[in-house]
């Protein structure tokens, strides 16, 4: 048996042999198929980004965002496989991120909501057109 | 084998065209290597996921105060462009993720074919930022390089400034010359006069950073009048209706310009892992290192997939 074999055949849950380790190989298709996802969830990003949703605009484009990185992090960077440990201190990185985030932004969104005075926000001007929508000029 | 009675452990390879990889001394078995090593690559991504949540904080933040500057911003960027360096960016996952799988599997010559794509795919996303920095460059909307008389006016305008710039370079030399000469507790006063010298720039640099604004048909340069260092420019008035119009493109350059050094920097270790690939070194029992560049790179895909729609498409 050859050794692309063999290996091909640990990829397919076939117990490895005794005191040798191995670990999760996915296969090519699902690789294939988390790529096409990837492309049509930007088109659709592009899609929607053409649509006036008011505020919620930022919040789709970020949930696109996101469903695309755990695609991307489950998947092709194999944390669906990980160990628990792994998974905790990566994921964990993004717990604290959100610690930033959430206090910077709670912040922003509740300054001068009782003094008008002390807004910082700049006023907007302009109604929202997709740059592709702009000519030059 | 060692002096210490230990034996070296070694995982054999799986063919004549791959070698055996020996398991680093201070580990008793592969998985032992391979799970701490891998451990330690997880916990460095995790820094790198914080070093761009700052700036995605700036981001929102700024987006939330100046959401007209970040419009008028965003329609300065080609989204069709941005789209194209997304799918760009995707594809090459995908090869990464591919060329990964390849070497798990023990096929060394379709390994090489993908990590090659891969970092084709690299060369593709750098050229077509280049043509886009270059347009930003055209309309001038791109942070100017100040010249060193210009900055050495600026310093000189305050005596702040001048004990900043002349503590720093007076702590560099200092620190210099400390490595030859011999000193009562040497490293300690090492360490003090190294971070006195990071404080005194780090407080320079934010200093000038306050002072940056819109520079005149000239190009960057000094304002006697003012006291202010403009370093952005904006020939084409492209950004004149809005407040802090520089603000935009200080973030546009500073967020794709470290997540383009991290492109560079990926596609220089792929290169890396496939001189190992030619040698045979990496097979199902060890692949390791080709596993945690391809981490590198997913997490390169990662950040892309966010700056995206907030620079090209502004919410």
């Amino acid at each position: 048996m050859s050794s692309h074999a063999e290996a091909e055949a640990a990829a397919h849950d076939i117990p490895a042999h005794d005191g040798e380790h191995k670990h999760h190989v996915a296969s090519s298709a699902l690789f294939l198929q988390v790529l096409i996802a990837l492309l049509i969830l930007t088109g659709l990003t592009v899609y929607v980004s053409r649509l006036d949703f008011g505020g919620a605009n930022m919040v789709i484009a970020m949930g696109i965002a996101a469903i695309k990185a755990s695609l991307v992090i489950t998947i092709f960077m194999h944390m669906w496989w990980d160990t628990a440990i792994n998974r905790i201190f990566f994921l964990g990185s993004f717990l604290f991120l959100s610690l930033l985030l959430l206090f910077t932004l709670s912040d922003l969104s509740t300054r001068g909501r009782d003094n008008p005075a002390e807004r910082i926000k700049a006023p907007v001007q302009y109604e929202w057109v997709h740059p592709s929508l702009i000519k030059p000029a | 084998m060692s002096d210490h009675g230990h034996h070296a452990v070694v995982v054999p390879a799986p063919g004549p065209e791959f070698k055996d990889h020996v398991v680093a001394h201070h580990f008793d078995t592969p998985e032992q290597e391979f799970q701490a090593l891998k451990l330690g690559f997880w916990l460095f991504l995790a820094t790198e996921i914080l070093l761009f949540g700052g700036l995605f904080a700036a981001y929102f933040y700024f987006h939330e105060v100046y959401p007209e500057t970040f419009r008028q911003g965003g329609r300065q960027l080609d989204w069709k462009l941005g789209s194209l360096n997304t799918s760009v960016l995707l594809i090459s996952s995908w090869t990464m993720a591919m060329g990964v799988r390849s070497a798990q599997t023990n096929q060394r010559k379709k390994t090489m074919m993908f990590l090659a794509l891969t970092v084709l795919g690299a060369a593709g996303f750098m050229s077509i930022k280049f043509i886009e920095y270059q347009s930003k460059f055209h309309h001038g909307t791109l942070p100017v390089l100040v010249g060193f008389y210009e900055l050495l006016e600026w310093t000189m305008k305050d005596s702040g400034r001048q004990i900043m710039l002349f503590g720093t370079l007076a702590l560099a030399v200092g620190l210099l010359g400390s490595l030859f000469i011999e000193l009562p507790k040497k490293r300690l006063v090492q360490l003090v006069m190294a971070v006195a010298a990071v404080g005194l720039f780090t407080a320079l640099a934010i200093m000038f950073h306050g002072d940056a604004s819109y520079a005149s048909e000239a190009g960057g340069f000094y304002d006697h009048q003012t006291g202010v260092l403009h370093w952005f420019t904006d020939h084409d008035h492209k950004m004149a209706d809005v407040p802090h119009g520089p603000l935009f493109f200080a973030i546009y350059f500073t967020m794709t310009g470290i997540h383009g050094l991290h492109v560079l920097i990926g596609a220089g270790l792929i290169i890396w892992i496939m001189t190992g690939v030619k040698k045979g070194r990496f097979h199902s029992g060890y692949y390791l290192p080709v596993d945690l560049v391809g981490l590198y790179w997913h997490l390169v895909d990662l950040i892309w997939i966010f700056l995206f729609p907030l620079l090209y498409l502004v919410p």
